[in-house]
Parts: structure tokens; C-alpha cells; sequence
């Protein structure tokens, strides 16, 4: 067996021994103030837990709404989505409706519902 | 003050992290008897110092209550995350304090001390320890994480954020560097020359 062989041996022996070395084991002192904050802390959360930060106030209905539909992020898709539906109905009004109606849509003539329905027509035209 | 046998070793560290968070004080109790030993014996090996051991590991120990609340269940070891922070905080007063002897660490509280026997293993395990204090710290960390905390490869490769040929390596270098370092000392730690 070569000397590092007999070192290595030495310090396989010593790790042993470190293993169960109870100086460095903790004091009860410093157990238990460990297991102090854990209690603490416990406490702490428990008590943020069970009652509300009155300085805080309650969500409103609005709120609440916008919340179930997403937040934020769905409500300005919603208006993004809302206002393009809008551009996109009055830029079609004139080559999409029939020419009938485009041209009451778009002229800037007068017309009258006589002109649709000659049931409009006065009585005392008729005589 | 004797503090009673951990009796829960059956519930993993993390299902009782779950238990803390929702209020189990037996969860607080068995956690602090499991981890604190671990957390404590690592911080003292690696910085030598019993008060700045208790302070890192009570830091430590503190940022897990802190995050018990939102621990993913499942999802990394607690041992592994505590080791981690451990040696964060081991490595910042590390820095601090370079340049001031590591193996000049206190004698501990023994009351036996006039046993022949029991001076000649504090006198290795003093040995061992100011040794280990000469290793570069990432060498250290690995040795005590692997030969006496009996960690795995693979965790200390986690804790370390190395893979795991670079922590066989650390812990081979650092085996070598100590056996060459304590060899010197054979005859005085009562180790036969043969």
C-alpha cells in the first residue's frame, strides 16, 4: 500500500468520524430559536391569512366583472375589437348595401316616403 | 433542553413544507429538528465559525418559512434548495471576511475533554477541519456536501448549478489536496506510519 493509498485510508476515517462529530451539533438554545421563528412566522401568515387589511378596499362589482372576464388584457382586446367592428361597418355602408339604399345613405338629395309609397299620398290630393 | 426524536420520517420534506404553510405546528416542529442539524453542520464546516454558523443558518432557515407558501410541491428538493441558499450566504461573509485564518476556529464545547480518546478525535477532527478550511470554497462545498453529508453527485450538482463530472472532479481534487495536507500530520492525529 503506497502512502497516498494510507492518506486516502486516513481521510475516509476522519470523514467517518465527521459524520457523527456532535460538536457540531446544534445548541438546544439555537434549536429553539428556530423553531421560534418558524412559530412566528406561522403565526404571521395565519393572521394575514384570516383577516383582511382593513386599510384596503373591497373590489367592486365593476371590478369583479372585469376579473371574471379575464382582467385588463381581455377588456382592451374587447374595445380593440369593438372599434374595428365599428370602422369596418360604416367603410363598407357603400359597396356593400344594395344601391337603393347607399344612395339614401349617400346623397345629399331630399327624399320623402311619398316617393316609396304612394299610400302616403295626401287625400285631399285626390280630390 | 432535550428536544424529542424527529418521528415523522416517513412524510418528505416538502409534503411537510405544505403542512407549514397551512398551519400544521407539528409540520414547524418536525421540520426544524429535520433541517437545522443539516443547515447548521454545513454552515460550520464551511465557514468555521459556530456564531456565524448559527446566523447563516437561521437566515436560511427563516427564507424557507418565508417561502413555504408558495413551495411547488414536487418540484425540487428542499434539502437541495436550503444548501443552496446556505452557500450563498456562506459565500458572501466568506468574501467579507478573506484574508482571516480559517483554521482558527474556537474549540468546541466539549465537557469529556480528559479522555485520551475523546482529545485525540477532536484533535483529528480539528485536524480535518482546518484542512478543510485551506481548501478553495467551491472544493470545500463539494467534499463536505459528498464525503460528510453524504449528499449524491446529482444533488450536489443541482445545489452547485455544475454538472456532475465537474463536482467529481472538485471532490477528487479536494480529497487529494486534504489526504496530501493531513498526511503530514499522520504520526501527531495517531495514525501508524504502515
Amino acid at each position: 500500500m503506497t502512502k497516498t493509498d494510507r492518506d486516502m485510508d486516513m481521510l475516509d476515517d476522519l470523514f467517518d468520524g465527521a459524520v457523527s462529530d456532535p460538536a457540531l451539533a446544534p445548541s438546544p438554545d439555537f434549536m429553539a430559536r428556530v423553531l421560534a421563528d418558524a412559530e412566528t412566522h406561522q403565526e404571521v401568515m395565519r393572521a394575514a391569512s384570516v383577516s383582511p387589511d382593513p386599510t384596503r378596499r373591497s373590489k367592486g362589482k365593476l371590478f369583479r366583472l372585469m376579473h371574471s372576464l379575464g382582467g385588463w388584457p381581455t377588456l382592451a382586446g374587447l374595445a380593440t375589437a369593438t372599434i374595428a367592428g365599428v370602422w369596418v361597418g360604416f367603410s363598407a355602408t357603400f359597396t356593400v348595401l344594395p344601391d337603393a339604399l347607399t344612395d339614401v345613405l349617400g346623397s345629399t338629395d331630399d327624399y320623402y316616403l311619398t316617393y316609396l309609397d304612394s299610400g302616403y299620398v295626401f287625400g285631399d290630393e285626390e280630390g | 433542553m432535550t428536544m424529542p426524536y424527529d418521528a415523522n420520517d416517513e412524510i418528505p420534506d416538502d409534503a411537510l413544507l405544505v403542512l407549514y404553510a397551512n398551519g400544521d405546528q407539528a409540520a414547524a416542529r418536525v421540520l426544524t429538528l429535520r433541517l437545522t442539524p443539516k443547515v447548521f453542520g454545513h454552515a460550520v464546516r464551511m465557514l468555521g465559525d459556530r456564531a456565524e454558523a448559527e446566523d447563516v443558518a437561521q437566515e436560511a432557515l427563516m427564507r424557507l418559512w418565508k417561502i413555504a407558501p408558495d413551495w411547488r410541491q414536487g418540484e425540487a428538493k428542499v434539502t437541495t434548495w436550503l444548501y443552496r441558499v446556505v452557500a450563498n450566504l456562506c459565500t458572501d461573509r466568506l468574501r467579507k471576511t478573506r484574508g482571516v485564518a480559517l483554521d482558527a476556529i474556537p474549540e468546541p464545547e466539549d465537557d469529556a475533554i480528559s479522555a485520551p480518546e475523546m482529545l485525540q478525535n477532536r484533535a483529528r477532527m480539528d485536524a480535518l477541519q482546518s484542512a478543510l478550511g485551506a481548501l478553495p470554497t467551491r472544493q470545500r462545498q463539494a467534499v463536505i456536501l459528498r464525503h460528510i453529508e453524504g449528499v449524491s453527485n446529482p444533488e450536489i450538482a443541482a445545489i452547485m448549478e455544475i454538472g456532475v463530472e465537474a463536482v467529481e472532479s472538485l471532490t477528487a481534487r479536494g480529497k487529494r489536496a486534504l489526504a496530501a495536507e493531513l498526511g503530514k500530520r499522520r504520526k501527531e492525529l495517531g495514525y501508524s506510519h504502515d
